[in-house]
């Protein structure tokens, strides 16, 4: 985790209020997909909190980042203006990474799924990014409700991918639990990993436990410190603790151990 | 020039701390900040029993400021002793250890646990906290409960007792005499402001807990206030916190008759801002030609 002032290589709009946008990094340390940064988004008072976001990717040899992002509010309006040449405050890479799960469960020979949505699409396309370099041919499902929030020009040819819409405007028409209840072949030996909304989560965990299979998910919550020290980013869990951070002990956690409400 | 300052039997290196539950017990922070050069750490609150702390969402974003509910989330004894203590003992600044409580024995066996600690240099008594349902505020709204507590605690120990008060009462100075009549070495405010958010789709209150302690920028006049209010009311020294972006906010305090100054939700949004205070506060007296804190006390009657 480091501190450290960043340039702006270039903000793109990629759907309806996403944007993709890439900045050089500075630490030493390579982000792991899953994990995020927090960006003081101005010098002013107000919005006061750095805001924090996953990364949708890295490169290592020209030491380059970016996260996808949604104009929300102010926090977010304030980025969709930034240019190439701007100056960003960031902090990161911060919290823990699919990959400390992906490393510790011996599970490769199992179909790995991926399944994004919303905001949650950033770094899930950085772990099929992932997972596609160390030799594993991920299936990524990613749900939009309409076709003009796909962000098409980041997928990669090269990953299987299929796009759910709620509407049917593209793709498989409904949402990314009813295409995998749709699909026979995941029902068995497969691993899901999810970032996306919370009922998506749900689906998931829930979709996971009737099909006896293991899933990952990265969780959000407010934050204020990002790095572990406020407690006041906490999720609820099953285990012997009550809460657990988000920002350090997560913000990916085995879907099992969240206490879903 | 002299930046050091002293509380009671100690003496803080410079007068820029690090406000307690914004930092932790100083590890996380300490990986982006050279601890060494902090006048002191104000840590987590700690109580015998660990805490969970409060229902969850327990923060919020205000205009210029964060409501919070964090419910005094913390180890306990036990698990403080065994996993934080290591740590606090290789810290190079003063540490002193936010103390907290639902009842009177509460803060008595945090005290007299850690009176042994090495590592421990000062304690500063929370009776100001609006996120639990006992103790807390209701200690430190009422003067005669405030100089009994304060009382009984200078028993069990030599080290400062920094007694901190909340800006929710009618006349802050009435408490802050009550503290120092109690043997108190120093004052420390504010701590948060209540205050709640509600979401009017869900016509809920945002944090489940409803009402909560509000920090940040928002607060800074009512801090400065309070810093002003409690110096001309006591002798002993205060240390003024609430809202504190920059060495500007900071003079601020001390020009109010504060000795020393606490940075707390500031470091959310920059984990580097004590540093850039301390050096801003060094500019300002060289400016000035000020020679030691004290000196900034001279200004406004
Ligand atoms: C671990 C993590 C990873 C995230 N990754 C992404 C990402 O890759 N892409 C993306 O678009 N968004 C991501 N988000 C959400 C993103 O942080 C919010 O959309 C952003 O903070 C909104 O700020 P705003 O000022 O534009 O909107 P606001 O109007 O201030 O807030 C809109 C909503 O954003 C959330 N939010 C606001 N401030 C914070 C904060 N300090 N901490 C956490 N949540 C906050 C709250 O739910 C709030 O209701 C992530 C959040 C977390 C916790
Ligand atoms: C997340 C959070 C947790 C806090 N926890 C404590 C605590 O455990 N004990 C305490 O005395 N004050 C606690 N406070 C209050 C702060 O120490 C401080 O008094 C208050 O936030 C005002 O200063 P600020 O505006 O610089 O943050 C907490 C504040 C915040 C924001
Ligand atoms: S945001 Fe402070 S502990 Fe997670």
């Amino acid at each position: 985790m480091k501190q450290f002032i960043s340039t702006v290589i270039e903000l793109k709009s990629i759907a309806e209020d996403y944007f993709l946008l890439s900045f050089t990094w500075i630490p030493d340390s390579t982000p792991a997909a899953g994990q995020f940064l927090t960006i003081r988004t101005t010098e002013l008072s107000s919005p006061l909190l750095r805001r924090p976001f996953a990364l949708s990717s890295f490169d290592n040899k020209s030491k380059t980042a970016s996260i996808i992002f949604q104009k929300r509010g102010e926090g977010t309006k304030i980025m969709s203006q930034l240019i190439k040449g701007d100056k960003l405050d960031i902090m990161g890479p911060l919290g823990n990474s699919f990959s400390d799960f992906k490393a510790k469960s011996d599970n490769t020979k199992k179909k790995q799924v991926i399944v994004a949505g919303g905001i949650g699409t950033g770094p899930m396309l950085y772990l099929a990014e992932e997972m596609r370099e160390g030799g594993i041919e991920p299936l990524l499902i990613v749900g939009c409700r309409t076709k003009s929030l796909i962000p098409f020009s980041s997928f990669n040819k090269n990953i299987e991918t299929v796009i759910c819409t709620d509407d049917g405007s593209f793709g498989f028409k409904g949402n990314v639990i009813d295409y995998m209840n749709s699909n026979d072949k995941l029902t068995s030996d497969v691993t899901i990993y999810c970032c996306g909304p919370e009922p998506m989560l749900k689906g998931c965990h829930a979709y996971a436990e009737t099909t006896n299979n293991t899933c990952y998910v990265s969780l959000e919550q407010m934050m204020a410190c990002g790095i572990g020290a406020c407690m006041g980013c906490t999720c609820e869990t099953e285990g012997e603790k009550k809460y657990a951070r988000v920002c350090k002990d997560g913000p990916v956690f085995k879907s099992s151990e969240v206490k879903w409400t | 020039m002299d930046l050091k300052i002293n509380i009671g039997n100690i003496q803080l290196p410079n007068p820029v701390g690090t406000a307690s539950g914004t930092f932790g017990f100083g590890e996380e922070y300490g990986e982006l900040l050279d601890l060494s050069q902090l006048g002191a750490i104000y840590t987590k609150a700690l109580t015998p029993m660990p805490r969970d702390g409060n229902a969850v969402p327990r923060l919020v974003e205000t205009p210029s400021g964060i409501l919070n509910s964090i419910g005094l989330a913390n180890p306990g004894i036990e698990k403080f002793l065994s996993d934080k203590v290591p740590f606090l003992e290789t810290v190079k600044c003063p540490v002193i250890l936010n103390v907290s409580g639902s009842t009177e024995a509460d803060y008595k066996e945090v005290i007299e646990r850690t009176d042994n600690l090495e590592c421990i240099d000062a304690y500063e008594i929370n009776i100001s906290c609006p996120n639990v349902k006992h103790g807390g505020l209701a200690f430190g709204t009422d003067p005669i409960q405030v100089e009994n507590l304060t009382g009984k605690l200078r028993k069990l120990t030599v080290k400062p007792l920094i007694v901190k008060l909340t800006p929710n009462v009618t006349d802050i100075s009435v408490i802050a005499k009550a503290a120092e009549a109690g043997g108190a070495d120093s004052i420390s405010c504010i701590n948060t402001v209540r205050g709640m958010v509600i979401d009017t789709k869900r016509k809920q209150s945002v944090i489940p807990a409803g009402i909560s302690g509000l920090s940040g920028p928002a607060i800074r006049p009512v801090g400065v206030a309070a810093a002003y209010t409690v110096s001309r009311a006591v002798k002993i020294p205060v240390v003024g916190l609430g809202g504190i972006m920059s060495a500007d906010d900071a003079i601020q305090y001390l020009l109010a008759g504060a000795s020393a100054i606490q940075v707390g939700t500031g470091l959310f949004v920059d984990p580097l801002l004590p540093i850039k205070v301390l050096n801003g506060i060094q500019q300002y007296m060289k400016e000035n030609q000020l020679e030691k804190i004290s000196d900034f006390h001279t200004f406004i009657n």
